[in-house]
């Protein structure tokens, strides 16, 4: 094997610096993926790698605004992203009792590294509260305004359950997520 | 001047902001530029200690906080893009566009609640801001080497956490992955697919493993360039197939093939036949 070949050492006899950056980039991702930590512009690529459990029943949101439903599957890929995936953060603080799911592994992460002081300095910054949630609710608004171009008086999401069948899939039941209703 | 052996940095410049002024469009019309976010409340930094920074730093509420400072920054970074395409030389375009691409792709993912869905760029972003020509080079090649990591990273993850052979796992992902797309169109026929693969799950892991074979094969980019054309063809199928089969639209990912063409190529002189050298003489 010819080693003057190897692009390390072809990139460490023109440029020390860089190669140095690089060496350091190498062995951030290499360390991060071994912790199987995703740190920017760190991570860890996997694509589904996890195994995955199979649910006979399935939830997704379904959206209705300004009494007419939204069909959110016709957006581009990054519109629907921005339109659906918060609806999913804000249904796991609903599970958890309207608390930041980031809350708790945050403080045990406190406990073990930081000073209590600190610990409470991080959790205020880095987790919503419940003004955050309340507030969520009017940004929705803003943010269908934004997707429709037109004013938004009610929208409601909904979490449906469907169940799969040989024959097909099934609506199992709907649940109230999210309403609003302009006051005036 | 052509250089046989360079890579042309004029002609990949331009590619990649052609690239780039599609993507800003794509935002633009996807609602998802700092302005359109319509000033986010929820914050979703994970456990990813950049976005933590960027949370305390205040930056993003900042930048998203205020329509006029959003409208801004979307424009500044369209400037930054157009910029580097008229005057290729001039780094503080190229410099420009990759803050812009890294905050936006860290706010966008921080509001979103999503990770890594526009990395592409954010990587991509890293290949023009460097002064001389031939660290421009070697910063075509390490991000070469990252795109390739990408992919085979990909398929030693499917071999390590074991969903190659766990029974039933992509009929299992592609009950959560394509429900909405069935719900929303019951009559097309990439539901009935999908219908057939989630009641098949061994045809379905079939496609697994395929998917792990088009993965694995970027090996073979690191030891050599003479297939690179290959794995464009490889990609291409692997992203066709993603949207087919699964739903998954990586299209930005489109942008990292121009680190599989061979430009050094474009930059041999022409060769010259034996009546045009006739001619000449």
């Amino acid at each position: 094997m010819n080693v003057d070949k190897l692009f390390l050492v072809k990139s460490w006899r023109k440029h020390r610096l860089f190669t140095v950056l690089l060496l350091v980039f190498i062995a951030l991702q290499l360390f991060f993926n071994g912790k199987t930590i995703q740190v920017t512009p760190f991570f860890l690529y996997g694509m589904y790698a996890a195994k995955a459990k199979t649910k006979a029943v399935q939830e997704i949101v379904y959206l209705e605004v300004n009494g007419k439903p939204l069909p959110y599957m016709d957006y581009l890929p990054k519109h629907r992203d921005m339109l659906v995936s918060p609806l999913y953060y804000y249904l796991t603080f609903v599970r958890n009792d309207n608390i930041d799911p980031i809350r708790e592994p945050l403080q045990a992460l406190g406990k073990k590294y930081f000073s209590p002081g600190l610990t409470g300095q991080l959790t205020a910054k880095l987790c919503n509260d419940s003004d955050d949630l309340k507030a969520f609710k009017l940004w929705y608004k803003r943010y269908l305004e934004e997707t429709l171009d037109e004013p938004v008086t009610t929208y409601r999401v909904y979490l449906d359950a469907w169940a799969f069948h040989p024959e097909g899939i099934r609506s199992v039941q709907r649940k109230p997520l999210l309403s609003y209703e302009d006051p005036r | 001047m052509k250089t046989p052996g360079r890579i042309p940095r004029e002609q990949v410049n331009a590619a990649f902001y052609a690239f780039a002024v599609l993507y800003w469009i794509y935002l633009f019309a996807a609602d998802s530029l700092m302005h359109q976010l319509a000033q986010p409340v929820l914050i979703y930094p994970r456990f990813d200690y950049t976005f933590w920074g960027l949370v305390l730093s205040g930056i993003p509420q900042w930048l998203t906080g205020s329509p006029a400072v959003a409208l801004i920054f979307d424009w500044g970074w369209l400037a930054c893009v157009l910029g580097a395409l008229i005057f290729p030389r001039r780094l503080i375009f190229h410099r420009g566009y990759a803050i812009g691409a890294f905050l936006h792709f860290c706010i966008y993912n921080i509001y979103a609640g999503t990770h890594f869905t526009n990395v592409a760029f954010l990587m991509m972003s890293w290949l023009l801001i460097w002064r001389k020509d031939s660290l421009f080079e070697l910063a075509f090649e390490a991000l070469r080497y990252l795109f390739l990591f990408v992919f085979f990273s990909a398929a030693c993850w499917k071999l390590l956490m074991g969903s190659l052979w766990h029974d039933g796992h992509f009929a299992a992902t592609l009950r959560f992955q394509v429900l909405d797309y069935m719900v929303a169109y019951p009559e097309s026929i990439r539901t009935a697919l999908y219908h057939y693969l989630i009641f098949h799950p061994m045809v379905a892991q079939l496609c697994w493993v395929l998917v792990f074979s088009v993965q694995f094969l970027f090996i073979i980019g690191f030891f050599t360039k003479r297939y690179d054309r290959l794995l464009i063809g490889l990609g291409f199928a692997f992203h066709i197939g993603s949207i087919v089969f699964a739903n998954i639209p990586n299209l930005e990912f489109l942008v990292c093939y121009l680190l599989l063409l061979p430009w050094s190529k474009y930059n041999e002189p022409a060769k010259i036949s034996s009546g045009q050298l006739e001619i000449a003489t």
